[in-house]
């Protein structure tokens, strides 16, 4: 009902038939957008469907082809993102825009009216944000360094400093894709008091329960033209699903029941330093067997990198042993766990899972090029290779130009798929798959996510790491919560509530053991 | 020996040969704070005392020749910008580039303007000012006897501290050269800011050049600046990028250059050659011990050019 009243006014925002070419490439065609104050406008669309090429507009760093911006009714045209700043629009980017080396104080002022030109005085500036600090109720400590601080502590860094420069509007990039649940919840209240105070702010996502959740209306956009803007209580998550992909997608995935096998994974009391002589992994010990599919949940950078590497060979461990498929892998090369059966999808799979400059077919090669149909007697065949990759592009359903189109021209989610056909080629025992749907639009998420599935219910064991929470819970037949290198549990999906996994995830639930800990000192 | 006189006469040339040094790391500090890989320092430094030589020399006033060396260190430095912001080359590259150019440019221009052996020698230089009680004290009164050039370098570490870390638009350049997008974003011209820190460091490190030929010498020959340029960069990686680090690298290595002129005059049994070596290795010893350590300290963004695109 508040939207309906504010309905009434000149919208805070109205773009009116943006169109932005780069090249010949439209990004967006003729999309129009209004906001209102006082609501959250979700701002919905898979990747590359035109979200933040449609914000860089607004905030003034592209320059639109076609169309007209007008602010509280009046026309206006940025040249650069200061004249969005002074016109009170403020955005939030993926990638947080804060300098690690310095203060919270000092990230929060940089650039603005500080009280004096030729004299910087933090305390001063601290006392000028308090104000902001104790109407929102944020806890945080201005004189800390930001590299210091949690990554939901810097977001709210972030939203302090569009606050400190006067926002109106606050443009929101994919905020909760770093945050873990609670951090997502805390962010939504803060979200919803600054409308509340009078503000509107722009949520850009392609999440749909979060847009479900948190947004007063939401537009639609798709291949770079919008869809429609709707009122978010009137839908349901189904129906935002098939605007946002334009066909029908299932959300739920059957899982036939098998019998579980053989442990094709065992990891006993592993621990690993890193080269500080931090402790990055404590005392892992997990089994994954034939038929099942393992989650490991947890915010990143909780030593899933290092549980992967670790199994792969990659680096060695401090204490414990790996077995991959019964055979004792610790602190062998690479090279020996592949030959036990391990198949590894890395998480990044620009920098380690292909190299972006060979064609397709290269790629697919890649890992078994010295075995045969690729070698023979010595002689690498690149026809072979084609002819596999070939294969293996109908099967998985890759799209390109052709096998020998070079791997950088292919979309995120082909890419992927031809590193995960490269690795199932090999028919390996153990599959590690490390965020495997991560910058994936809907579509080949659910592809993916499918395969997977489909190998579980052949026999493969496959260990999922992933920090989507909504993947873990949708696939894995068990899940274990990952933090500061620790498991914190083990639960089978649907045991436990989004509450209770986010504290998990946060090592809340240790808290106990934290405080016994600390009583020894 | 006189073991007063002696202390003195270190703590004096150490001050005076830590003057060139202090000045290009100064200037340094602005570049490499902002993001870009200082290798320039040596060729800025040669074409400053050019500069400053010929300025004193044609004229008659070794002030119009500071001016006329402030003029073309920033002149070269937009060289350097541009080809490193704009163009956004490799840094490193174009820096060895202008060291060699300078070296080139200012070895034959010295010859095309006065032959060979008939270079003016009575020119103009900046003289010791006294500073009155001041000097008179035992032992570091030595310090308050010395040229202009001296006394400004020193006073520009306190200076370019205050700037750096004591206003907004110190604040703004460090944050240049760690996170350019951040203050992109926040409506602050990479550009220009990374523009206006060259021109400062070739301004400083072009007076740090003409410290050496119209403040030290009152000559100029060719290499005169015979890597002191790279001394200053080391000075900086040694000294974490701060002020007061820099200041204490650089009087390390006037301190050792001075130790090796007292013992040459001194007669030490050992080749000179090995003494002028001196400063060289320490140089060497100290990027050594502390590069690894300094990595971490160096700005997040230094050496690469910045575009809104990436």
């Amino acid at each position: 009902m508040d939207v309906d009243n504010s309905m009434n006014d000149v919208p805070v925002i109205d773009m009116r038939h943006i169109t932005k070419r780069f090249g010949t490439f439209e990004a967006n065609s003729d999309i129009s957008l209004d906001v209102y104050c006082g609501e959250i406008h979700a701002l919905l669309g898979e990747n590359g469907a035109g979200k933040s090429t449609l914000m860089n507009v607004l905030y003034g760093l592209y320059k639109p082809d076609e169309g007209e911006i007008y602010l509280h009714g009046n026309k206006i045209s940025f040249s650069s993102p200061a004249d969005a700043i002074n016109n009170r629009i403020g955005m939030i980017h993926q990638h947080f825009m804060l300098i690690p080396t310095l203060t919270v104080v000092e990230n929060i002022i940089l650039m603005s009216k500080t009280t004096s030109k030729f004299h910087l005085n933090l305390k001063t500036e601290c006392d000028r944000l308090t104000e902001i600090i104790q109407k929102y109720g944020f806890k945080i400590d201005l004189m800390a360094t930001v590299s210091d601080l949690s990554v939901g502590e810097q977001q709210k860094v972030e939203i302090l400093k569009m606050l400190y420069r006067d926002a109106e509007v606050l443009i929101m990039d994919e905020p909760t894709a770093v945050l873990s649940p609670n951090e997502v919840e805390e962010l939504f209240i803060i979200l919803r008091e600054i409308v509340d105070d009078g503000c509107a702010v722009i949520f850009i996502s392609h999440k749909l329960w979060e847009v479900m959740r948190i947004s007063d209306r939401a537009t639609i956009l798709r291949d770079g033209k919008k869809v429609t803007t709707v009122n978010t209580a009137d839908c349901s998550k189904e129906d935002l699903a098939n605007m946002m992909v334009g066909r029908e997608i299932t959300l739920h995935y059957e899982k036939p029941e098998i019998e579980i096998g053989e442990p094709m994974l065992q990891l006993e009391n592993v621990c690993l330093n890193s080269d500080d002589g931090i402790s990055v992994l404590k005392n892992i010990n997990l089994t994954v067997r034939q038929g099942e599919i393992l989650g490991v949940a947890g915010v990143d950078g909780n030593g899933q990198q290092e549980l992967a590497d670790v199994i792969h060979g990659m680096r060695k461990v401090s204490s414990g042993t790996v077995k991959v498929a019964g055979s004792d892998t610790t602190n062998c090369s690479p090279q020996t766990a592949i030959d036990c059966g391990l198949a590894h999808i890395p998480e990044d799979r620009h920098k380690r899972g292909s190299i972006l400059e060979f064609t397709v077919a290269e790629n697919i090669a890649m890992i078994n090029v010295d075995k045969a149909p690729f070698t023979h007697k010595g002689i690498y065949y690149p026809q072979n290779a084609q002819k596999v990759a070939h294969r293996l592009k109908e099967e998985f359903n890759i799209r390109c130009n052709s096998v020998n189109a070079e791997m950088n021209t292919l979309s995120g989610g082909n890419q992927q798929k031809v590193i995960l056909a490269r690795e199932i080629y090999r028919n390996p025992k153990l599959l590690i798959a490390a965020q495997p749907s991560r910058g994936l639009d809907i579509g080949a998420t659910e592809s993916i996510q499918q395969l997977l599935i489909d190998k579980r219910t052949e026999g493969m064991a496959i260990l999922l790491i992933s920090s989507d929470l909504d993947e873990v819970l949708a696939i894995s037949d068990r899940v274990i919560v990952l933090y500061e290198g620790e498991i914190q549990g083990e639960f089978i999906p649907g045991e436990k509530t989004f509450t209770e996994i986010g504290l998990m995830m946060t090592g809340s639930s240790s808290e106990e053991r934290n405080s016994t800990r600390h009583g020894v000192h | 020996m006189d073991w007063l006189s002696t202390v003195q006469g270190i703590l004096a040339a150490t001050a005076r040969m830590a003057t060139p040094l202090l000045f290009a790391s100064m200037g340094g500090l602005f570049s490499a704070r902002s993001g870009h890989i200082s290798m320039f320092l040596e060729g800025f430094m040669l074409i400053g005392a050019f500069l400053g030589f010929v300025g004193s020399a044609t004229v008659g006033s070794a002030y119009v020749g500071a001016l006329l060396a402030l003029v073309g260190g920033v002149l070269i430095s937009l060289v350097f910008a541009f080809f490193a912001i704009t163009a956004k080359a490799n840094q490193t590259l174009i820096g060895i580039g202008i060291n060699i150019f300078a070296l080139g440019i200012t070895s034959y221009l010295v010859t095309v303007f006065y032959g060979f052996g008939n270079r003016p020698y009575n020119i103009d230089v900046f003289t010791n000012i006294r500073i009155p009680l001041l000097a008179d004290i035992p032992i570091i009164g030595s310090l308050f006897n010395l040229n202009l050039f001296t006394y400004v370098a020193f006073l520009l570490v306190p200076i370019v501290w205050y700037v750096l870390y004591k206003t907004p638009a110190g604040l703004t350049i460090r944050a240049v050269g760690e996170h350019p997008k951040a203050v992109d974003t926040l409506g602050g011209n990479v550009i220009k800011i990374r523009y206006i820190c060259i021109m400062i460091a070739g301004a400083l490190a072009a007076l740090g050049g003409a410290a050496l030929s119209i403040g030290q010498m009152g000559q100029f020959m060719e290499n005169i600046t015979s890597g002191k340029g790279y001394i200053a960069l080391a000075a900086l990686i040694f000294g974490r990028f701060t002020p007061k680090g820099a200041l204490i690298g650089v009087l390390i290595f006037g301190f050792a250059d001075a130790v090796q002129m007292r013992l040459q005059t001194a007669g030490s049994v050992l080749p000179y050659q090995f003494l002028t070596m001196l400063p060289y290795v320490i140089t060497i010893v100290a990027l050594v011990l502390f590069a690894r350590k300094s990595r971490a300290s160096a700005p997040a963004a230094l050496g690469k050019p910045y575009s809104r695109q990436s």
